[in-house]
């Protein structure tokens, strides 16, 4: 403290040429903190020395150097328990403006050392205690009468200095950050009431020569208060500022004059361009006006509240007004974008609203004010305003940000619908969208806002179930197309000619218009017209989209979407457009096409969603439209032969036909109903030998590519397309076992095995799963020989996945008919004693697999008698090798294995009840010396019953023999 | 639900629409009755930009349980999604969704949703949850990046 003394003299006497200096001050300064926080932490009677106050001692230190200078111990020990009156302390501040900075530095320092020192202890609170009682009385003193001075001077016309300011406000922050650290952790309160008042009053300063030169410093401030704990200020506090903010009051009547500086600060922030400086103040309003929401709501809303309806009515107006600030949001203003926060809390507070509870007018009251609010944000939402980000040249995290503020618009809309319903809200956007005649961009823009919002209205309705919204589209004309303007327009506008600002908005157009046709397709699959005109449109805009960059392939993966969509609600609606489809993907698949294989596929679904209801003239004519794409695609791998990826696109666009083709849902069409006889016979018996083309067109693809494991799939996909379906139902697709057990057995011996053999296992399994009755263990003898046993024996031997996928397909066979691999001659010679090793392997998937076996081994609810006789006779003779094999593995297992094992077990023993005891106390002490844990695991898994209760018996006994720390 | 937990599931419902990372969305689900679901949430987790998953915003689901932040939430996307750490169900097996692993209370919805983003496109072998996207990523890097990428379209932004 002497050294701190002595440089702040030689500070004082030259600041300007010792500015060095104050580097060593702020250290000393933090060394006393440190010195300060030790005497006073703990219970504070242990140390010999009382230092309640360093602010005081810095006082009397620097005011009187020359007593302390040269003192003894004993002077000095009474100095650090002197106090320093208010007026001394005063007057030293007053004395010189760099006293008093560095007064109010070190108030800073300690405080803030503090705030980290508290991080790092816990018993401080008889620190807190000591700060609360001498430092927060000394610093409020210096810091309110700097306050103080500020406002006197700014009304005097006076100079402060620029440091002087810059510093209370400095010291002011870490205060506040102190209150709210300690008000968290329930040591006390600290208050700044006084500091607030004087804050308000700097805040509100301002005449048109000086301008406002506290109020931005003053608003982040409060704005960080209101971010973190808004309740730090009192109710009186809080009453003041929202007269300042919105000049109304909701508790008492009548407005106030304070509003008139909002209003001109506001002003002076747009006409100097201070967009930052009004994103602050627009932050600070909101989290201020969102601490009052609830109350503001039940004012609103409810009869409980006692509330001046007049002075209410013009507070909610302020609000609208301030929502409605009249800039770009994002990119000019913050009121609109913070505010949806706002308005939704209040929205879903009246939602949440005790109906009983409210004021009879409340229905109109509240749908009038969020109609307010719908009104406001339709233009608000505009990408006009997203237009203006990208020619302002802005950079990218604006227009993200502007993205995100139309998002959280239409969480707002959502939630505004509870209010609103579709009269006052869907309807209306309905009809306005219909109403507008686009003459202009301005008005394409209207229209893209009002279907973004409307889509997402609609989007959580079922328009089939609507008749009501479906009879607005009906009254409203204009409606669709306009929205199919927004495609159009988009599709014109998007070319790289025309600069980035176009392609983004493009894109936003199209996503926009594509997204609500897809959304209405249930109404336009009701009107022959609407679905043609969407159709021609998107068609026609597809066309557009030849260019293989990144703004054309977006149109086109988002203009397949919507016609995807649309076509799988109004495939029967769409059967008069057949020929066109098939005539447009036939040129989608040539080579020379540049639309990307997303979309090929995707069209090609559409095109089997249509092919799939045309059945009213019989099989033989939508046999035809099938064999029309097989013919296409078959002629497209000829041609394509040494383009792999247009290749397998091709077979996956087959695969797609295939997967559309299947009924969505039992058939009800009387007239399909009364010829399903003649196309099961039809395509049981295939006369135009579809099946055939396609076995050919794969083998031949397969012959080229059949090491690689995607052709392997896409094959897989289309043989097995059938397979889930019942066998009535007719489909192109029906491949017979024998046809599929060739197949399989081609691919299986020309496959890579470790990438392509597990399709192949997968589709084996569906096979085995379809034609299980019909099957013998002889059948699966030979399937396990030549899949696991043969030429990939090695393969599925070292690798696990391939393991794994064996003993899946095993386990397949035994959740359905397990009698075909019971008595099969692999199963006593193979599969039980492999399957036993497996259940030491390290792989989860294998472990997790191979449990799953022996627990269907050990209980199989499908097994018949017979089956139950052999299996029991095998466990027992096995079941001593089992449990040590089980066991053992379970010892040296991962932890988190050690379910997987505990519910084998669990089923040995409920199964197998007094043999697996035996087996258990044999085989236990063969594999640690751990007698106690043996003991108790047997113990606890015979009374235990549940799967919980026995893992937990296993960990225990895990933990115990591979001593580790028992669970607490 | 605890107060507790309701207090948490509040505070980061207002923490996310204050500040969220751009191009994710997250939100309560509502009741049939239409009042929040504060315990289940939707969101969407952008791909990262210059990975094969830039061009989706993958839909996922919160549920978080009654002890809660004691216990972690559980995050799924939808049932069969492609990614080597995501089960069949659809749950994610990331090491901060785990509560014997990396799960602390402090953990926020935004961390979760960041933590998400990146296994998308760093995906941990060494913690396998299903079988055919495991085994492209480790076997058929081209497979894995296809799909990957296909799957990306579904779900475009």
């Amino acid at each position: 403290m002497l050294h701190l003394s002595r440089l702040t003299s030689i500070f004082v006497g030259d600041p300007a040429q010792n500015r060095s200096v104050l580097v060593v001050i702020k250290k000393l300064m933090s060394n006393a903190a440190q010195v300060f926080f030790r005497l006073n932490s703990g219970d504070g009677g242990s140390t010999p020395t009382t230092w309640k106050n360093p602010l005081e001692t810095f006082v009397l230190l620097v005011s009187q150097p020359d007593v302390y200078s040269s003192a003894s111990d004993d002077l000095f020990t009474h100095m650090l328990a002197q106090g320093v009156p208010y007026d001394d302390l005063i007057h030293f501040i007053s004395s010189s403006d760099t006293l008093n900075i560095l007064l109010l530095l070190f108030s800073e320092v300690i405080i803030e050392d503090l705030l980290k020192y508290q991080t790092s202890k816990l018993g401080a609170s008889n620190l807190h205690n000591v700060v609360r009682e001498t430092l927060y009385i000394s610093s409020m003193s210096i810091i309110n009468f700097n306050l103080q001075k500020l406002v006197a001077a700014f009304q005097s016309r006076t100079n402060t200095g620029p440091n002087v300011a810059e510093n209370i406000f400095r010291c002011v922050n870490i205060w506040i950050n102190y209150a709210i650290m300690v008000r968290t952790r329930s040591q006390g309160q600290i208050d700044l009431s006084e500091t607030f008042e004087n804050l308000i009053q700097l805040l509100c300063l301002y005449d048109s020569d000086q301008g406002f030169p506290y109020s931005e410093t003053v608003v982040s401030i409060l704005a960080e208060i209101f971010a973190n704990d808004p309740t730090m200020l009192s109710f009186e506090l809080r009453a003041s500022i929202e007269e300042i903010f919105l000049g109304v009051r909701r508790g008492s009547g009548g407005t106030s004059g304070g509003h008139t500086w909002m209003l001109h600060f506001m002003n002076h922030l747009v006409v100097n361009q201070s967009f930052e400086e009004l994103k602050e103040l627009a932050l600070c309003v909101v989290d201020f006006l969102q601490v009052s929401n609830l109350d503001v709501c039940n004012k609103l809303f409810t009869q409980s509240a006692n509330t001046d309806s007049v002075n209410m009515d013009q507070y909610i107006k302020v609000l609208l007004q301030m929502t409605n600030f009249t800039l770009a949001p994002v990119l000019e203003e913050f009121f609109s974008v913070r505010m949806v926060d706002f308005w939704l809390d209040l929205c879903d507070g009246y939602n949440n609203l005790v109906r009983e509870t409210l004021k009879p007018n409340t229905p109109i009251i509240a749908s009038d004010l969020f109609g307010q609010v719908v009104q406001i944000y339709l233009p608000k939402v505009s990408l006009i305003n997203k237009q203006r980000i990208i020619q302002e040249g802005e950079e990218e995290s604006l227009l993200h940000e502007f993205d995100d503020f139309r998002g959280a618009v239409l969480d707002l809309m959502e939630s505004m619908w509870s209010v609103l319903g579709n009269e006052k809200l869907t309807d209306i956007l309905i009809g306005s969208v219909a109403q507008v005649s686009p003459k202009s961009a301005e008005d394409l823009f209207q229209i893209e806002a009002m279907c973004f919002c409307l889509n997402k209205l609609l989007s959580d309705m079922t328009l089939s179930e609507s008749p009501g919204i479906c009879a607005t589209f009906g009254a409203n004309e204009n409606f669709l197309p306009n929205v199919l303007l927004l495609i159009q327009t988009s599709c014109q506008q998007k070319s790289p000619a025309n600069g980035k600002e176009a392609q983004i908005l493009s894109c936003d157009f199209v996503k926009t218009g594509s997204s609500i046709l897809a959304t209405v397709a249930d109404y336009l699959k009701q009107n022959d017209k609407n679905l043609r005109d969407c159709m021609d449109v998107l068609f026609s805009s597809l066309e557009t989209c030849s260019n293989a960059d990144q703004v054309d392939t977006k149109f086109e993966l988002l203009l397949t979407k919507c016609i995807t969509s649309i076509c799988e609600t109004s495939r029967s609606e769409l059967t008069s457009y057949l020929p066109t489809f098939t005539k447009i993907q036939h040129a989608m698949l040539q080579k020379s096409s540049k639309v990307s294989d997303f979309s090929k596929q995707g069209f090609t679904r559409c095109l089997g969603y249509i092919i799939q209801t045309y059945t009213s003239d019989g099989p033989e004519s939508q046999a035809q439209y099938i064999l029309q794409v097989i013919d296409t695609i078959k002629t497209e791998v000829t041609n394509s032969q040494e383009d792999r990826t247009q290749v397998l696109c091709l077979l996956n666009c087959l695969s797609e036909l295939g997967s559309a083709l299947i009924q969505p849902e039992e058939p009800e069409d009387p007239a399909y109903l009364a010829q399903l006889a003649q196309f099961q016979d039809f395509w049981q018996n295939d006369p135009l030998r579809l099946r055939v083309v396609i076995l050919d067109l794969l083998e031949s693809v397969l012959a080229q590519h059949g090491r690689d494991s995607e052709f392997v799939e896409a094959a897989c996909l289309i043989m097995g397309k059938k397979l889930t379906l019942p066998d009535d139902e007719p489909h192109f697709l029906s491949f017979s076992m024998q046809e599929l057990m060739e197949f399989l057995l081609r691919r299986c011996a020309t496959c890579e095995p470790l990438t392509g053999l597990p399709y192949i296992i997968y589709l084996l399994e569906k096979v085995v799963n379809h034609h299980r009755a019909s099957l013998t263990p002889q059948d699966f003898d030979f399937m396990l020989t030549k899949f696991f046993l043969g030429q990939h024996r090695d393969a599925v031997a070292s690798d696990p996945d391939l393991t794994q996928n064996m003993i899946s397909f095993v386990n397949s066979v035994m959740d359905t008919r397990p009698g075909l691999a019971v008595h099969c001659d692999h199963w006593a010679t193979f599969v039980l004693p492999e399957f036993m090793r497996y259940l030491s392997s390290k792989e989860r998937f294998t472990i997790s697999a191979v449990t799953k076996f022996w627990t269907k081994v050990i209980n199989n609810k499908k097994y018949s008698r017979h089956d139950e006789i052999t299996i029991r006779e095998q466990v027992l003779a096995l079941g001593p090798q089992l449990t040590l094999q089980t066991t053992g593995a379970l010892l040296s297992s991962q932890r988190s294995d050690l379910s997987y094992y505990s519910d084998l077990l669990r089923v040995l023993i409920a199964r197998y009840p007094l043999q697996s005891k035996q087996w258990l106390s044999h085989t236990l002490p063969q594999l640690c010396e751990n007698h106690r844990a043996h003991q108790l695991l047997v113990e606890k898994l015979f009374v235990t019953r549940g799967s919980r209760a026995a893992a937990d018996a296993v960990l225990e006994w895990w933990l115990s023999c591979n001593g580790l720390p028992r669970l607490t | 639900m605890s107060s507790l937990c309701l207090q948490r599931l509040q505070e980061e419902r207002k923490k996310w629409r204050k500040d969220h990372p751009f191009g994710f969305f997250a939100k309560p689900t509502k009741k049939p009755d239409g009042s929040m679901n504060l315990q289940k949430w939707e969101a969407g987790i952008p791909g990262k930009e210059g990975t094969i998953w830039k061009d989706g915003v993958f839909p996922i689901t919160i549920e978080y349980p009654d002890d809660y932040p004691s216990k972690p939430p559980k995050v799924k996307f939808p049932a069969g999604f492609y990614h080597p750490n995501i089960y069949p169900s659809g749950t994610v097996c990331l090491s901060i969704l785990n509560e014997d692993q990396d799960w602390r209370p402090a953990i926020t919805l935004k961390q979760i949703a960041l933590g998400v983003q990146d296994l998308l496109d760093s995906p941990n072998p060494n913690s396998p949850a299903q079988e055919p996207a495991w085994r492209a990523f480790s076997k058929n890097v081209k497979e894995y990046e296809r799909k990957v990428i296909e799957q990306a379209k579904r779900y475009t932004k």
